[in-house]
């Protein structure tokens, strides 16, 4: 009879993973509108974090992100990138626009007040630290840098990390799309 | 009852494989056809198996997929490409593309200012489809090259270009076809490439682009310029898997026999023969002695580095070859190095680049044994480059640099990150200690390295440690320039000076270059 409970209960935890919430956050966007996800249902959504002033990862994802929608072509327009800063200390609205400007125009950048990002990263199951330092930049922002594929009703479908290659990242997002 | 319905099952699944076979076996008396090919025949029907009096294709039974048109289903919408053509047209940068965006499915015509007979470069004749005028919208068009400067300079054609582009999904020019591309304004502020003997001209008729010698093929999203002559099939396969997958792509380029290497980094432009190009011409002929001939040998290296070999022969002396091969050099602008080990028949040359990277250069002129033969050798290397065997003494304290870049970053970035490869070729350890650069407010040594979190961690450093050998400062290990006077584009050169253990330091002049997403 425990033994019973005890696999019910696996049962019900492997059927809560099974069908996972919808994500939904509200931050501010490049042009300093309220962003909220679940108002872009039925978008493919390829979301990541990170700040401006990195220049390894973030270029890396963003560049990658260009070329998926490149490669999406028209399809592109039932996706979107969603870039969210981990620096709201530089990363502002107004610093935001012209970053996202370079890339691709399907990019969103947001921000936020510390706790409202901190709440996103955390739904997510990411992680970052402000560690000071001795550079001329004050402060370095260490980040997770996955990318999270999530589809049109907001659900994670699945992770990439930032060195997945892009026709891999566009592939998925097409499935998606379809 | 269990039994019951295991019985049901068995035979619903034997019917289910029984009465295909049975129609299978009332066509036994197959016919067999032309797999569709456009061959003329693809309709006729034949008894028995064997090739098609058209073309020569294996038949395929009738009714099977193989017998089936490629595109299976009426495709919603074929897609359209426009081929312009004129006078002197090279042939294979209008028949390149023709064929992949063919093969691709797509429906591909020609267009010319009139209907009248098209002479092409080498003299083939071909009736162009339509004119400018009653040409159909197009979802691709392409602009070959060839003798373009009538063409270039005709308001009607350009016009026409502007025009329809607005329509077009891609723009794809070949070869010189960048330069009527050009004319129309529409190539301003993106980069393009073009042939490699016209790369220096492009940017005197279109000063607002960027003209680079180090890609097959450049996409600015909707134009894309290729370099010279079958540099269009690759650029035409690019499009299609743009257009429509990397698999279709594929698929032209295995049906073409086409050895396609979509990630192959050839760019006949950047082989460092320019060099030597510059002084003797693409024929490559050389000033020699009356009554001497010669013949080129081979001609053969990388972008670092190229050796152009002749055969000279006539009753002349080796010295003599060698001193008018020299005027060629000073009039070419190298400077000959005062060499004590220099032999009777050779000389030894610096030169700069038009990026004003240097080069060294090294002719000899051997007899090869047989009367009044002698072999004749020019050969250039990029000093610092991998196939250089310049003396390392060249580099300060032993340390080569290669592959220096500096990214560019959005222009509200006040910074950016530099990156290189340090080769020590001495046998003691040293350590990049400190760098400048009169363009940035600071500029430090970083090293980022992903952490037992899964987190990116960016650190300052004091040092990097050189021992013997390569180390690569390309991502983990960089050159932070922060604080920037002003933001750095492609194209751009920045000087930066590092600093090395025992106060050697060494300045380079790096390109900014955006960086390339895979």
């Amino acid at each position: 009879m425990k033994r019973i409970f005890i696999f019910s209960i696996i049962i019900l935890i492997a059927a809560g993973f099974d069908r996972p919430a919808a994500q939904d956050f509200s931050l501010t966007d490049h042009n300093g509108r309220t962003f909220k996800l679940s108002e872009h249902r039925g978008k493919v959504i390829l979301l990541f974090f990170g700040y401006t002033s990195c220049t390894e990862a973030c270029p890396v994802i963003l560049g990658r992100v260009n070329k998926v929608f490149e490669r999406l072509g028209t399809e592109g327009e039932k996706a979107l990138a969603v870039f969210i800063s981990l620096d709201p200390g530089r990363d502002t609205p107004k610093v935001l626009r012209e970053y996202v400007k370079y890339f691709s125009s399907a990019t969103m950048a947001l921000t936020g007040s510390k706790e409202e990002i901190d709440r996103v990263v955390e739904q997510f199951g990411a992680r970052y630290e402000i560690e000071k330092s001795d550079s001329a930049l004050g402060y370095h922002v260490n980040h997770t840098t996955d990318i999270y594929l999530i589809d049109r009703r907001g659900v994670v479908h699945s992770r990439f990390r930032h060195t997945d290659r892009a026709d891999l990242m566009a592939d998925a997002v097409k499935s998606l799309i379809r | 009852m269990k039994f019951h319905h295991r019985a049901r099952v068995i035979v619903a699944s034997l019917s289910l494989i029984l009465i295909p076979l049975a129609a299978f076996a009332r066509q036994d008396a197959a016919k067999y056809v032309c797999p569709p090919c456009g061959c003329g025949a693809d309709e006729v029907e034949s008894d028995k198996t064997g090739i098609c009096t058209a073309c020569g294709m294996t038949l395929v039974k009738k009714g099977t997929p193989a017998a089936m048109p490629a595109s299976q289903g009426p495709p919603p919408q074929r897609k359209r490409a426009a081929i312009l053509l004129f006078d002197g047209v090279q042939i294979i940068d209008y028949t390149g593309p023709y064929e992949v965006f063919g093969q691709a499915g797509l429906e591909v015509f020609t267009v010319a200012v009139n209907i009248n007979q098209i002479r092409t470069a080498m003299g083939m004749q071909v009736t162009p489809h339509y004119t400018l005028e009653n040409a159909p919208r197009a979802d691709v068009i392409i602009l070959p090259g060839g003798g373009v400067t009538p063409t270039q300079e005709n308001p009607q054609v350009i016009k026409w270009i502007q025009e329809k582009s607005k329509d077009a999904e891609y723009v794809l020019s070949v070869c010189n076809g960048a330069y009527i591309l050009a004319k129309t304004g529409l190539l301003d502020g993106m980069t393009a490439t073009t042939f490699y003997d016209l790369i220096d001209g492009l940017p005197t008729i279109a000063p607002k682009v960027k003209v680079v010698r180090d890609r097959r093929y450049v996409d600015n999203g909707k134009f894309i310029t290729t370099a010279g002559i079958s540099s269009g099939i690759d650029g035409s396969l690019y499009v299609v898997s743009k257009m429509f997958s990397k698999a279709r792509a594929q698929m032209v380029a295995l049906n073409m026999e086409y050895n396609w290497q979509p990630d192959s980094t050839y760019a006949r432009a950047s082989f460092a023969d320019r060099h030597i190009r510059n002084i003797f011409g693409r024929n490559l002929r050389l000033n020699l002695p009356e009554g001497v001939q010669s013949r080129v040998l081979s001609t053969e290296g990388s972008p670092h580095s190229w050796e152009v070999r002749w055969q000279a022969q006539g009753a002349t002396k080796a010295a003599d070859i060698l001193k008018l091969l020299d005027d060629s050099l000073t009039a070419g602008q190298w400077k000959k190095e005062n060499s004590a080990k220099s032999e009777a028949a050779r000389s030894v040359w610096r030169f700069a680049d038009e990026d004003g990277a240097e080069w060294s250069g090294a002719t000899t002129v051997q007899p090869t044994g047989e009367a009044n033969t002698f072999t004749v050798s020019l050969k250039v290397d990029r000093i610092g480059s991998p196939l250089s065997k310049s003396d390392p003494a060249d580099a300060a304290g032993g340390i080569i640099i290669r592959d220096a870049w500096i990214q560019e970053m959005p222009p509200s970035q006040r910074l950016t990150a530099a990156y290189m490869v340090i080769e020590n070729t001495s046998s003691r350890n040293t350590a990049l200690v400190s760098a400048r650069s009169d363009i940035a407010g600071a500029v430090e040594l970083h090293r980022v390295e992903m952490d037992d979190k899964q987190m990116m961690r960016m650190r300052r450093i004091d040092r990097i440690n050189l021992p013997t050998g390569k180390t690569e400062l390309t991502g983990d290990l960089h050159i932070m320039l922060i604080d920037l006077k002003r933001p750095v584009q492609e194209g751009d050169r920045v000087a930066l000076t590092l600093e090395f253990e025992n106060s050697v330091t060494k300045t380079l002049l790096i390109p900014v270059r955006r960086r390339t997403a895979m």
